[in-house]
């Protein structure tokens, strides 16, 4: 039983790291945009569900909003509460070069982390949110809870799964490949550059939100150290391992990362202090950012950039240029 | 109000110093260099493990931290970013983080958490006509980034190197073929910002406290000053630094303390999305 609940933990964390990877793959891996602020993204679906699914303060402790409603109406609003985020760093950063967002969404993430801390009263500050619900807690009790809620997590990442490939395979999708490979020649094709660039921030975040909601589930406590860097950067290595651009690359590179990671964590060590091994942690987890981004360019497990390819085989007529389009036929993933 | 100007004008001259190597490393190098306050935490910390825990005397201890975290940038660029050369502006920004993420970690592996401060003697605090108005360490502050900022203006546009490193930033090829050795100018670039992170972080050390995520804390400051003074122009970053030091001294006289970085904020998201080449340069992107 316990080797089963820590199976399920990881399990969950899995599928939460990975919903916040493919949304980061069609931002950054297809859209070329990059978000530094996943953790801004992430946060603030889970305070949104946070806000959405709690019952009124009751005077223990503060927060502003409880509405009370269920779970899953919670997590929808949570997703939407960061496409409203996403909208708003989208219209001001999307218009201009790539580094400008980089920056904001850095900073964004911090900037809300301190909100968060500064006004005890939007949600209890520093010391967070102690009883978040947990989708079924009424129904299921005990044990058998964590195994409950990693299924529904597997199954959420699996629906996700499928609408982020087919939005991926789409016109819409291929509009914002064809921008990440050539801005100038997309224009000239007549997509509106802009435009098609918020819409896919828009849309990829509504997943970091969901997954912001799925990790409230996990830890049914919230504070704000959500926000914090290490979110982000979890995130960007799962997607740097498996490669960018890759839907299955994002999945598979999260499993490995937090497989090896929290694999660590249950090791018994002595001559280690607990604070130690995290600081540990995240050197290691920096040095093989670099490495992998040194030594294994496309990924550690991409041996082409198969979703180029396979872009260039559906042949879309608006995006690809003829004569490479010409070149390919056949199977898609 | 003289105090708290002064402690603004403090505070602009140690972003000026990581801004402006911050610039630097992006003209030469086209991408935003996440860790690059990292060195100051680096300096910071050197300059404590020798003042306090090898017990050497602080002016000391300071240079040598300089010159250490000196010797740490050249070195760190020579192994993760000058590989990565020739591939998207966004790989080496991305593996910049992680190296911030990894010299983050390991100092607070070899230090552990909590502020520090130097071993440092008291200052006297200057008065005129008995207003006090900062300490003489803060006056040296100031005085110590006035003289770089003409030492970097008088490098930049009289000296051979310099003048190579500009037209190497602007145009690397045509540089080379003008005989420019762009090999050593580049370690040139690299050891200059390296150095003034150094500076500026060896300064926060003597002037105020350090600690482990410090660096984190700096890179929005320094994003932001070089958002503000508009990608692409040192002396648009150092103005811009200056002035993003004074507004979040000056706006803790009318708003809480905690909000000045959500202050600073909030000025880069107007920039950007109303003059995204920013405040003081001009719309064609000048070279240093």
């Amino acid at each position: 039983m316990n080797v089963l609940l820590i199976v399920a933990g990881i399990a969950t964390l899995v599928a939460v790291y990975s919903l916040a990877a493919l949304a980061l793959n069609f931002q950054f891996g297809v859209g070329g945009m990059i978000n530094f602020g996943v953790a801004a993204f992430f946060g603030v679906g889970a305070y949104g569900y946070a806000f959405a699914s709690m019952p009124p303060s009751d005077g223990w402790y503060t927060y502003a909003i409880g509405l009370a409603l269920p779970w899953w109406v919670g997590a929808l609003i949570g997703g939407v509460a960061a496409m409203l985020l996403a909208l708003l760093v989208g219209l001001v950063t999307l218009r201009i070069g790539g580094v400008y967002l980089a920056v904001v969404s850095l900073a964004l993430a911090e900037m809300v982390r301190q909100l968060f801390i500064n006004e005890p009263a939007i949600a209890n500050g520093n010391r967070g949110l102690l009883d978040v619900p947990v989708p079924l807690s009424d129904v299921i009790r005990g044990r058998e809870l964590s195994l409950v809620i990693a299924a529904v997590a597997l199954g959420v990442l699996a629906v996700a799964y499928l609408v982020v490939r087919r939005a991926t395979r789409s016109a819409f999708g291929r509009n914002l490949l064809a921008i990440n490979e050539n801005e100038a020649v997309a224009k000239s094709l007549g997509i509106d550059v802009y435009r098609t660039k918020v819409k896919g921030f828009v849309f990829a975040a509504f997943f970091m939100g969901i997954a912001g909601v799925m990790y409230v589930w996990y830890l049914s406590i919230l504070t704000p150290t959500i926000f914090s860097v290490n979110i982000t950067f979890t995130v960007f290595i799962a997607l740097i391992i498996g490669g960018m651009g890759s839907n299955p690359g994002a999945v598979a590179g999260t499993a490995i990362l937090i497989g090896l990671r929290e694999g660590v964590t249950y090791l018994k060590v002595d001559f280690i202090a607990p604070e130690q091994l995290a600081a540990l942690q995240d050197a290691v987890q920096g040095l093989a950012l670099i490495a992998i981004l040194l030594f294994w360019p496309r990924g550690l497990l991409r041996r082409s950039s198969r979703m180029r390819e396979c872009l260039v085989e559906s042949g879309h007529p608006q995006v690809v240029a003829p004569a490479m389009s010409a070149s390919a036929t056949g199977a898609s993933r | 109000m003289t105090v708290v100007i002064f402690s603004g004008l403090v505070s602009g001259s140690v972003l000026l110093l990581a801004t402006v190597g911050f610039e630097l490393v992006r003209r030469v190098e086209g991408f935003l260099n996440i860790a690059h306050p990292q060195l100051m935490v680096v300096a910071g910390f050197t300059a404590f493990s020798l003042n306090r825990q090898a017990g050497w005397n602080w002016v000391v201890a300071c240079v040598v931290a300089v010159l250490i975290t000196t010797v740490v940038g050249v070195v760190t660029a020579r192994i993760v970013f000058w590989p990565l050369r020739g591939r998207p502006h966004y790989i080496p920004m991305i593996a910049s983080v992680g190296l911030a993420y990894f010299i983050n970690a390991m100092v607070e592996l070899l230090t552990g958490h909590g502020v520090k401060t130097l071993d440092v003697p008291l200052f006297e605090t200057v008065r005129i006509n008995d207003v006090p108005v900062a300490g003489v360490d803060r006056i040296a502050v100031v005085v110590l980034a006035g003289l770089v900022v003409i030492a970097l203006h008088l490098w930049l546009s009289r000296s051979y190197s310099g003048r190579a490193l500009r037209a190497m930033a602007s145009n690397q090829a045509l540089a080379e073929v003008r005989g420019v050795n762009t090999g050593y100018l580049q370690y040139l670039a690299w050891a200059v910002a390296s150095a003034l992170a150094g500076l500026a972080g060896v300064l926060i050390a003597i002037t105020a406290r350090i600690y482990a995520e410090l660096g984190w804390d700096q890179i929005l400051l320094v994003a932001a000053a070089a958002i503000i003074g508009g990608l692409g122009s040192v002396y648009g970053a150092m103005v811009a630094s200056v002035v993003v030091g004074l507004t979040s001294s000056v706006a803790t006289l009318v708003i809480p303390t905690q909000y000045t970085q959500l202050l600073v904020f909030a000025v880069i998201g107007l920039v950007v999305f109303l003059r995204p080449e920013g405040l003081f340069s001009g719309p064609k992107e000048r070279v240093a």
